[in-house]
């Protein structure tokens, strides 16, 4: 998986762990230390899923997973120490995703923001997707446009992995490179325009992914 | 048996009402029948005077025994008379028994002979009107009383049954709407007492409940991170090292929080106790500045012991542990190349640091369990969020207090106030090991 993670959590052992084990899983983990951090965050990246703990200082989760909901749909799931079922009803009252308590599990924390991810990106946990004639295989990465096989390099293929599962949608560059490279990556958004230049190429399709002045990319069926 | 107070007010209003009622009536009945019988004296005596007259001026005095009515009149030998008037030779009134019944008489004498008239006492019923009048009085106003305590009792017994249906509510899930407040002064003082009685006890389950709250999380923060690490360890997702470094870190932190709670969970019950001998401060600030010079040096800070002998009545492990605590909670606070300063001043330690003090509102809640430790404990992490609760308790426990002053950016300075020692004899021969040597610790 990819992807950027806004952790919101002051507790830095608990920030630490959550940053260590899911950089390892292949995510870009951001860390604020307070709500009021976590909302600058969310307002200068492209973030994937927001992980917010309930007991912060000055602004507390609730308030904070409100205020995202006020502006963006960003899955949201909430970490905290209380278990108490009020706290639990109000959390998703108030727009979170899903809900885990403390002690938990980091490989149920990856489990979880993985199950999310593909409720709210239906297309993210398919294996085959295919748009206007071309046809791509996550399991056997094997790729083909009417039938004829194509190759392409492991980037190539995650961006038009992320293109197909995402028909329809705009697609900013910043989102791209961060869902598809996962990284601040040094290159800019210039890699994203020669990447799609090459798959274009490629599948012999100019039309497949569309540029849209100003704003991104969008794949729709020809 | 009425069991309501409202029955039983009415019950005995209605018969106090009673009680009065009959007395009046008896006593009413009585006095009537006296009045009544005085006017038939005085009608007899000028009945008789009148007769008397009449005989001494006309006729002749001839026997006689006349019956007019009720009133009988006889005209005899004065000496015929001598069983019914007191004094045959004078005139009077009175009453006298005359074949076996009570009379009313007059009595008056005539030459050689007496003239007595007489009527029967207290039987001629015409006191009985005045009977039958203050007997319908007397219902009218027993009627009117009845309603009027009917009313009362249920002005009485409706705020209090109010207030124990909401005692009983409160008893039953620990809430209860506040109670009117209106009613007689004491039904009134009643109700005001229970609501602030019932605010009292929300605040005090809010501050339980947030309490455990607090406990909740700050238990469940390093249990986090130990799964977590232990977890990943076993996953290979971390190097042994670090999760090594942070399971440890925290399970000191958890260790830190029990081993605290259990403290505070010790000095709330009632037998705790706390040895009372005398103990110089100084040489308490000696020991607890030696204690913590290499900690103070790890945070380049300079710890300065400024101690003068003074004698107090104290526990002297537990004064220990509040200067310790106090100089602990002062070196996290001051930042690096700042000051912390251990003084004396007569029956006082003072602990004074340079860090950025505290907010005004916070002076007030400084010893709270948890409440600084939630909003600056991220920051400057220390403790477990309960030291300063447990100084404050230990302070009290030995007769004394701990308190805080503090400019918001300048500095904090927290006070262990101690009773003076009765005698200055050290218990444990503290004099005699005076030490010289605890100078500041340089970092």
């Amino acid at each position: 998986m990819a992807g950027t993670i806004l952790l919101v959590e002051d507790e830095p052992s608990v920030g630490e762990l959550v940053r260590g084990y899911l950089t390892r899983d292949g995510y870009r983990v951001l860390w604020a230390r307070s709500g009021e951090e976590g909302l600058a965050e969310l307002e200068r990246h492209p973030v994937r899923i927001v992980l917010l703990d309930i007991g912060l200082p000055g602004m507390d989760g609730f308030e904070v997973c409100r205020a995202i909901r006020g502006r963006s749909q960003v899955p949201i799931l909430m970490l905290t120490a209380r278990d108490e079922e009020p706290d639990r009803v109000v959390g998703l009252e108030v727009g979170a995703d899903d809900y885990l308590t403390k002690p938990f599990s980091p490989r149920e924390l990856a489990a979880r923001i993985k199950a999310i991810l593909r409720r709210t990106e239906p297309n993210a946990g398919r294996d085959v997707l295919s748009l206007g004639g071309v046809t791509l295989n996550r399991e056997t990465h094997d790729v083909t446009a009417d039938g004829r096989s194509i190759d392409l390099t492991a980037k190539e293929f995650d961006l038009l992995a992320y293109f197909l599962a995402n028909p329809g949608a705009v697609l900013s560059r910043d989102v791209l490179l961060d869902r598809v490279w996962g990284v601040e990556y040094p290159g800019g958004t210039r890699t994203v325009d020669v990447h799609v230049a090459q798959l274009r190429r490629k599948l012999g399709r100019p039309t497949l992914i569309r540029t849209l002045r100003g704003s991104g990319y969008k794949a729709v069926p020809t | 048996m009425i069991r309501s107070l409202r029955g039983r007010l009415f019950a005995a209003t209605l018969g106090a009402l009673a009680v009065t009622l009959v007395l009046t009536i008896g006593i009413g009945a009585v006095l009537t029948r006296r009045q009544v019988d005085r006017s038939q004296a005085a009608a007899l005596a000028r009945r008789a005077d009148d007769l008397a007259y009449q005989r001494r001026h006309s006729v002749s005095y001839v026997n006689e025994n006349v019956l007019t009515g009720r009133t009988r009149t006889i005209v005899a030998p004065r000496r015929r008379l001598v069983a019914y008037v007191p004094d045959i030779d004078a005139d009077s009134d009175g009453t006298t028994t005359y074949d076996g019944h009570r009379q009313l008489y007059a009595y008056r004498t005539l030459p050689s002979r007496g003239l007595l008239v007489l009527r029967p006492a207290g039987t001629s019923g015409a006191w009985h009107p005045f009977l039958v009048d203050l007997l319908l009085a007397g219902s009218a106003g027993v009627l009117v009383a009845a309603v009027l305590s009917l009313l009362l009792a249920r002005s009485v017994a409706r705020p209090v049954g109010r207030v124990a249906d909401a005692t009983q509510a409160l008893a039953a899930d620990g809430r209860a709407e506040p109670v009117p407040e209106t009613g007689p002064a004491e039904l009134e003082s009643l109700a005001r007492s229970f609501n602030e009685m019932a605010d009292q006890l929300a605040a005090s389950r809010e501050t339980e409940r947030n309490f455990l709250l607090s406990v909740s999380h700050e238990l469940k923060t390093p249990l986090t991170a130990i799964r977590g690490y232990a977890e990943g360890l076993a996953e290979g997702a971390f190097a042994p090292d670090d999760a090594a470094e942070t399971i440890l870190v925290e399970s000191r932190r958890l260790e830190r929080l029990v081993q605290d709670l259990l403290d505070l969970a010790r000095m709330n019950r009632r037998e705790f106790s706390v040895r009372r001998e005398p103990v110089d401060l100084a040489e308490v600030a000696r020991q607890a500045v030696a204690r913590h010079e290499a900690s103070a040096r790890n945070f380049g800070v300079d710890l300065v012991a400024d101690a003068e002998e003074t004698w107090v009545e104290a526990d002297p492990d537990r004064v220990l542990q509040v200067a310790s605590n106090l100089i602990e909670n002062a070196l996290h606070e001051t930042p690096r190349a700042g000051v912390v300063t251990v003084r004396t001043e007569p029956r006082r330690l003072v602990v004074a640091d340079t860090g950025p003090g505290l907010e005004p509102d916070d002076l007030a809640r400084a010893f709270d369990r948890f409440y600084l430790y939630d909003k600056h404990g991220r920051e400057r992490p220390l403790g477990s969020g309960l030291g300063l609760a447990i100084v404050k308790q230990l302070g009290v426990a030995m007769g004394g207090d701990v308190t805080v002053e503090s400019v918001s950016g300048a500095g904090a300075v927290f006070t262990l106030e101690l009773p003076r020692s009765p005698s200055r004899e050290p218990a444990r021969g503290y004099a005699g090991r005076r030490s010289t040597s605890a100078g500041p610790a340089r970092p």
